[in-house]
């Protein structure tokens, strides 16, 4: 590798190759660290929402369940 | 002791007020936990945040009071900063956080919320150890807490006697802060820390707590050694973070038009066009 790279000294070259996989690992890091904070804030808002539309959870609401199922039965 | 009028609460109260109740499988004492505070804050609004039960927590909750339930567990941080971003979007004034175990009395809320007027602070915390209680701790909490105490200390210039009480109230201000960004994992003694950078006001109020009844607290011994490790190393990393710079959290928000005494939105006119900023 150190041939390849034009590095005459192989302990140099391991340590830009070592570098440089830190550099790409940091990298996929913040990335992941960015998507993380992103799927956070959208399961937040989406259970915020549900709320709010009284879509989640049917079973809190038994009266409500006992409402829906009535004018079926 | 002042009992409010009930006619003019459901009008207009002077501050809006929102009690955030975090709970992750807490069936056996959520009910009784909301009942009291029902019984002792009429005028205040309860939120329950379900981080992901695997019980049934929610069927326990009276159906009036409204539940968020996460798609998943996101932890107390991500329960918690849903609840601020509720308040926020709601228009509160006020933000307390009560744990659903059932440890924080609610007898001690509207003392809390006091407290954020009569000593000027943005946030209060309830402290076990402020004033001589009964309280007792195990040995390795204690010495978390200790440790956790002198840390912020030097770091925040500022001596809080319970920086791990999940107790506190938060005025709009903080509301705003915490919708924007709010730590993850375990998120109190971070919060003092960076709120104190950040230029926050923050005041301790002597509370009383009862010990936990119901379900299993989630730092055990082992954890409890690595939860000391992990905030100290947090706190540390936390000197290079600025999560709320004055630029990108909207100090001056105008909140939704209030709706005395319900938490829901109007119905959505034809041309809605207001949006969250939060």
């Amino acid at each position: 590798m150190a041939k390849l790279l034009g590095i005459q000294y192989n302990t140099l070259a391991l340590i830009c190759v070592s570098v440089f996989l830190f550099l790409v690992v940091f990298e996929l890091l913040t990335i992941v660290s960015v998507q993380d904070q992103k799927i956070t804030a959208l399961a937040q808002l989406v259970a915020i929402l549900m709320e709010r539309e009284k879509l989640a959870e049917p079973e809190h609401r038994p009266d409500m369940a006992k409402t829906q199922a009535g004018p079926e039965s | 002791m002042h009992r409010p009028n009930r006619i003019n609460l459901q009008i207009h109260p002077a501050k809006r007020c929102l009690v955030i109740v975090p709970v992750l499988n807490e069936s056996g004492s959520i009910r009784k936990v909301i009942l009291r505070l029902r019984r002792a804050l009429p005028e205040y609004d309860v939120l329950v945040v379900d981080d992901g039960s695997t019980d049934d927590t929610v069927r326990q909750v009276p159906a009036e009071i409204p539940v968020v339930s996460l798609p998943f567990n996101l932890g107390i941080g991500g329960a918690m900063q849903t609840g601020y971003r509720y308040a926020a979007l709601h228009g509160y004034d006020v933000a307390i956080q009560v744990d659903g175990d059932g440890q924080h009395r609610p007898s001690e809320v509207r003392r809390l919320v006091d407290a954020l007027q009569s000593q000027n602070v943005d946030l209060v915390v309830g402290s076990r150890f402020l004033e001589e209680t009964r309280y007792k701790q195990s040995f390795v909490r204690k010495f978390g807490s200790l440790v956790l105490r002198k840390i912020i200390r030097t770091l925040a210039g500022m001596d809080l006697t319970d920086c791990t009480s999940g107790f506190r109230a938060a005025n709009r201000k903080v509301i705003l802060a915490f919708a924007h960004w709010y730590p993850e994992d375990y998120p109190e003694p971070e919060v003092i820390l960076l709120l104190r950078r950040a230029g926050f006001q923050i005041g301790e109020l002597g509370v009383r707590m009862r010990h936990r009844r119901t379900g299993r607290s989630s730092i055990s011994l082992l954890r409890g050694v690595f939860y000391v490790l992990k905030v100290t190393v947090c706190l540390l990393l936390d000197l290079a973070r600025d999560p709320w710079p004055s630029g990108k959290v909207m100090w001056h928000e105008h909140p939704p038009e209030r709706i005395p005494g319900d938490l829901r939105w109007p119905a959505p006119a034809a041309d809605h066009t207001k949006t969250a900023h939060v």
